[in-house]
């Protein structure tokens, strides 16, 4: 047992003063077409009320990782804790969940900048369904939902009470073990689950607050890289030799994550299909 | 009257609120969750059960003061779950039978959760291990697949295009196996285009793929290779597909395809048959011709080696299509089957038998600048091919242990053709005949020996036989000045033609723990050419075999190499000096004449690779080549090659010396806004083979020479770059060649040819969005022949392609222009054809084409050449329009 252990020994003994939290570690996993797949780390650290999701450039957990991962869990609330740099270890992002404040923060390097995303738009409306299945005996749930244009399924458990999940996902009374949307284009999978962790209850952890990071509201954001996108793909697709048949749609519709946005559907009630 | 109206508002409110409770029914549940010191619990789950059957009809979560609210929609028996991080699960049975809303609170009790740490195994849909990475096909298919190509089309990483060739990233993949077997080799597109898609389970991708898997991490090998899966309950049924298509033009027109197959766990079935006279391709050549491997590579000893052809009848080069100017009916069959002996052994077994009959019609005007010899001749041709080919291979591959595999293939090809020209020479109307039938006997076996992880073995042998006995026979009798005291009417030519090669070959391959590689390979290679050849003239009364248009060669060739390579990687410089050591016994009996001769020569050869960053690599390749005379540079006598034209070789033993210098740069990739790729070669021949031609209006006769001194330049430069403002992208191409020689035509006296050749144009392509988008392009070709005389020729080609797609239509317009400069009248030809396509169903679509539109029925051409310069005249399918389905069964 190293001093590290030793010392996690020594926080649940206080855990009164702590506040408990759930540590997850998800493979995110990426099939898009055209693409080539994609897997990362990602961690989900979440105390019911804030939570802090990392999505790791890396595929397995290794050393950087690993130490990235300890200093967030032994944070013990000094004063002000300075997140690791996005860049530092390798990390493609973070998210910062907060349920009081009613925000969702995405902190990232985007083309060599560091960026931090307001978004404001994110809602899920659930359906949960009977269908119901034993992971590592957890008795997980099934629930349905739609957003931005995918329809996810997830899996979660009453057995670990916090609402979140990995990446923007949360909101089922419980932890969501996994998750994918119905086309297995993306998939979080719960591959390592702690609980509960303890941190001290002053901890930065969850928060954001870097000041060296432009600002955006997910909507500049989007409508700002849906017009680079369009003139990129524009670009490749007229250097290919054959006339193809026209690249419209695919210049237009997204292939991401987030297929369609709020402010575009306005007045729309439909779901978009696939 | 106020409170009147107060009043009633008051009853009609409560009368709404009364009637909408009475339909809606909906009863909200509020309260707090506490902990035991009745501090409120934020952000704990409030789940509402039905208490009968356990399953979840609302859900919430309390706020930073512990307050919850959950509306519920029917009355009934209800278990109320609160849960929180750090406090014990509870619950409370609620009723609800009234409309009233009521406050449920709780106090939960707090608990420390010791430490759980779960690892969760789920099921995946991609695995990747290493150098493999298995796609589960269930988790990418979007509904609308039909075949093996449309499920590729969804898999991350993979791309297919349009002609169906398989890619990933930049690179064609080698090979499509099924269950770990491989039916086609590089042929792969007769499955993936019409393979199934619903039989496939797994697609497996193989990177750093070696066609000898004891290789696997040794060699240097990127090449990529795909393995599909088949589910259970497809192993055992036949299944298949068809398309039928019928054509409405001149005469009966039509098309067919149809695929039947079996994929079981002891045997493997694949069959196809294709029939057609719309001038399409059968496919049956791509399927086994393809030459699977460089000749560098490991195990390939022999490739390359085939019997020469001394006379054919079909040699046209048309600019065109070739289904423009094909007159054809076409029928084949295939049949590939793959038997598991064991759990070691496999048994191969590909049969192919094809029949194709051509009809080509020509006509062209030669004008001959040949020394002092100015004429032009005048030809029409009606030519008729028959041809039959079969073709089987029996593969047999056996895993004596993990480390030593042994592969044994054999090969049989059989090809006749049976080709009547009726030829119109300078107004005489002649018959020329030809047959002949080529069988060919291939074996091969490879013994592979992987001595450790980065050290491996291959012996590898090869046998081929091969033999092309020819007989053409022409109604005329046309050099008369060659043979002044021979009164003939036919000329012919019988010729037996064999060969046979055999060789061994040891290659070691040894990795470095720096990644360097170091390869050597020692053996021999012995080929024996058995070349007889007849020239007979006859008349009613005689026959006369002339002594020099007669040959009887026997010429043997055995080589001794060792060849050494050594990579070296230092970061961004890759080098790799190559050196190769031959030893070459060739000896000759022509008639009763022998003659030997051994020689010794190295070849060695460097190739430096600069990769300046991500965008910018350069490479230099530097080489100096001799390479031995083959059994056509050393024929005594003269054959004859086509009706007007004899050639006879050098009688010597030669071998010809090169050197070449290439130079490369590139300038980021498709990918990129801007793409630039410049190339640069020079090659010096110290000696080549070159000609002595005595040229008259009926004959050439035709001598080959060695000549010092050949220079070729040859230099390219791509450009590529997208303008933003207008959606279209624009390439420039220029290319420039030049090459200087000497040959001697009806003069003792040598004379220099220097050709050049320019060509340049420019592409322009739309990225629109919508239903339309276009495609054009032109190319000016200049090509200037200089010897005493000086042949220019300017062509140009363009085109214009226009895409409408709309929905499950797409329609394609394709135009082509060409332009020949040479030409004083009818210089312009203009092509369309419609292409159209619609998807019925999942199983069912339709097309509709129309070819040829303008019904051009005669296309004209001009070539240039060192003595004469001609216009070609050939005969076109008219237009026809084609209406197809396609269906699966």
């Amino acid at each position: 047992m190293n001093r590290k252990s030793l010392f996690f020994v020594f926080l649940f003994q206080i855990s009164l003063v702590s506040a408990q939290s759930v540590y997850v570690e998800y493979e995110a996993i990426t099939n898009l077409e055209g693409l080539p797949l994609q897997k990362h780390f990602t961690t989900l650290l979440g105390n019911g009320n804030k939570s802090i999701f990392t999505i790791y450039s890396q595929v397995i957990k290794n050393e950087a990782i690993s130490n990235d991962i300890e200093e967030k869990l032994n944070e013990e609330g000094i004063s002000e804790y300075i997140i690791t740099d996005v860049t530092d270890v390798g990390n493609m992002g973070v998210i910062y969940k907060n349920k009081s404040s009613d925000t969702l923060k995405l902190a990232y390097k985007h083309s060599g900048k560091n960026i931090v995303i307001n978004d404001v738009g994110v809602d899920f409306d659930w359906k949960i369904l009977n269908e119901t299945k034993l992971i590592e005996n957890f008795k997980c749930y099934k629930a349905i939902t739609s957003f931005r244009g995918r329809n996810f399924v997830a899996w979660f458990t009453n057995d670990i009470p916090i609402s979140d999940g990995p990446n923007k996902y949360g909101g089922l009374p419980g932890l969501i073990i996994s998750i994918y949307d119905e086309t297995g284009s993306f998939q979080w999978n719960a591959k390592h689950i702690k609980y509960s962790v303890s941190i001290n209850n002053k901890s930065k952890v969850f928060d954001f607050i870097k000041t060296n990071h432009k600002s955006y509201l997910m909507r500049e954001f989007v409508e700002e890289q849906t017009q680079n996108l369009v003139k990129k793909h524009k670009m490749m697709t007229s250097k290919m030799s054959t006339v193809t048949s026209n690249s419209s749609e695919r210049t237009t519709t997204r292939k991401g994550l987030e297929l369609i946005y709020e402010w575009e559907t306005q007045g729309k009630e439909s779901v978009i299909k696939n | 009257m106020q409170l009147k109206i107060k009043t009633f508002k008051f009853y009609y409110c409560l009368m709404t609120l009364m009637l909408l409770g009475n339909f809606v029914s909906a009863q909200i549940i509020t309260g707090k969750v506490t902990d035991s010191v009745q501090n409120p619990i934020g952000y704990a789950n409030v789940i509402a059960k039905l208490t009968a059957s356990g399953s979840i009809v609302g859900f919430t979560a309390t706020d930073t003061l512990g307050m919850y609210s959950l509306k519920l929609k029917k009355s009934g028996n209800y278990t109320f779950i609160y849960s929180a991080l750090s406090y014990a699960t509870d619950s409370l049975n609620i009723s609800i039978i009234t409309q009233q809303n009521e406050v449920k609170n709780i106090s939960l009790k707090q608990q420390i959760t010791k430490l759980n740490e779960v690892f969760v195994q789920t099921e995946r849909p991609i695995t990747i291990k290493k150098d493999t990475i298995t796609y589960n096909v269930s988790t990418f298919l979007k509904g609308n697949e039909s075949v093996v190509e449309d499920i590729l089309k969804n898999l991350p990483g993979i791309t297919v295009e349009q002609d169906g060739t398989v890619k990933v990233g930049e690179q064609e993949v080698e090979k499509i196996m099924v269950e770990g077997d491989d039916f086609f080799k590089k042929g792969y597109k007769l499955l993936s285009q019409n393979l199934n898609a619903d039989v496939i389970d797994n697609v497996e991708l193989y990177k750093k793929y070696s066609n000898n898997k004891l290789l696997k991490g040794i060699e240097d090998s990127n090449k990529i290779a795909l393995n599909l899966t088949l589910k259970e309950d497809r192993n055992i049924d036949w299944f298949g597909n068809a398309s039928i298509t019928q054509g409405y033009g001149n005469g009966y027109l039509y098309s067919g395809r149809t695929n039947i197959m079996r994929f079981g766990e002891k045997a493997k079935h694949y069959f196809l048959a294709n029939a057609n006279n719309i001038g399409e391709s059968s496919g049956g050549n791509s399927v086994f011709y393809a030459d699977v491997s460089k000749i560098a590579d490991v195990g390939t000893i022999g490739n390359g080696q085939f019997s020469n052809k001394l006379i054919g009848l079909n040699g046209f080069n048309i600019a065109l299509k070739q289904n423009r100017y094909n007159f054809n009916s076409a029928e084949l069959l295939s049949f590939n089957s793959i038997f598991k002996l064991s759990q070691k052994a496999k048994l191969k077994t590909n049969v192919l038998v094809d029949w194709l009959e051509t009809d080509f019609r020509q006509s062209n005007i030669q004008n001959f600048t040949a020394g002092s010899e100015i004429f032009t001749n005048t030809q029409a041709s009606q030519l008729v091919n028959d041809r039959f080919k079969f073709y089987g291979e029996l593969d047999f591959d056996y895993d004596i242990s993990k480390t030593k595999t042994l592969e044994i293939d054999t090969k049989y090809t059989q090809q006749q053709n049976e080709v009547s020209n009726q030829l119109i020479f300078n107004n005489d109307a002649n018959n020329e005949k030809l047959s002949d039938i080529n069988r060919r006997l291939d074996h091969k076996m490879v013994y592979s020996n992987k001595i450790n992880d980065k050290t491996a073995l291959i012996f590898s042998g090869r046998y081929i036989f091969e033999e092309l006995p020819q007989d053409y026979t022409i109604d005329n009798f046309l050099y008369t000045e060659i043979f002044p005291n021979i009164e003939a009417t036919q000329t012919q030519q019988i010729v037996n033609n064999k060969i046979n090669v055999f060789g061994a070959e040891a290659h070691l391959l040894k990795r470095t723990e720096t990644k360097n590689l170091f390869e050597t390979k020692v053996g021999f290679l012995y080929r024996n050419d058995n070349l007889l050849s007849n020239l007979v003239l006859s008349n009613d009364n005689q026959s006369i075999t002339p002594n020099l248009y007669t040959n009887n060669l026997v010429y043997n060739v055995g080589d001794i190499y060792a060849l050494s390579s050594y990579k070296f990687i230092f970061g961004k410089l890759s080098i790799r000096p190559k050196v190769e050591l031959h030893h070459i016994n060739n000896s000759k009996t022509s008639f009763d004449t022998q003659i030997s001769d051994a020689v010794f020569f190295v070849n060695p050869n460097l190739v430096f690779g600069y990769k300046i960053n991500d965008t910018n690599t350069l490479s230099l390749a530097l080489s100096n080549t001799v390479s031995n005379a083959t059994v056509i540079n050393v024929l005594d006598n003269y054959v004859l090659q086509n009706f007007r034209g004899f050639y006879r070789g050098t009688s010597d033993f030669n071998q010809i010396e090169a050197s070449s210098i290439n130079f490369g740069y590139n300038l980021g990739d498709w990918s990129s806004s801007f793409f630039a790729n410049f190339n640069i070669g020079y090659t010096k021949n110290q000696d080549f083979f070159s000609t002595n031609s005595f040229i008259r209006q009926n004959f050439a006769q035709v001598d080959a020479i060695v000549i010092q001194d050949r220079e070729q330049w040859l230099a390219n430069l791509k450009l590529d770059q997208y303008l933003n403002f207008i959606s279209n992208n624009l390439k420039l191409n220029f290319q420039y060649s030049q090459s200087e020689f000497k040959n001697l035509v009806n003069s003792t006296n040598l004379r220099d040819v220097q050709n050049n050749l320019f060509s340049y144009g420019f592409e322009f392509k739309s990225a629109f969005d919508g239903v339309f988008n276009y495609y054009l392009g032109t190319t000016w070709q200049n090509n200037t022949i200089k010897t005493n005389v000086e042949f220019t020729n300017i062509n140009t080609v363009s085109f214009l392609d226009l895409n409408f797609n709309y929905k499950k239509l797409n329609v394609d317009l394709k135009t082509e222009r060409y332009n020949f400069g040479n030409l004083d009248t009818d210089n312009t030809y203009y092509f369309l054809d419609i292409i159209s396509k619609y998807n019925l169903t999942k199983e069912v679509s339709l097309s509709l084409k129309g070819l040829n539109m303008f019904n051009i029925q005669t296309f004209r051409e001009v070539f240039i050449s060192d003595i004469n310069s001609s216009i070609n005249e050939y005969r076109l399918l008219p237009r026809f329009v084609l209406l197809g389905i396609d269906f699966r069964f």
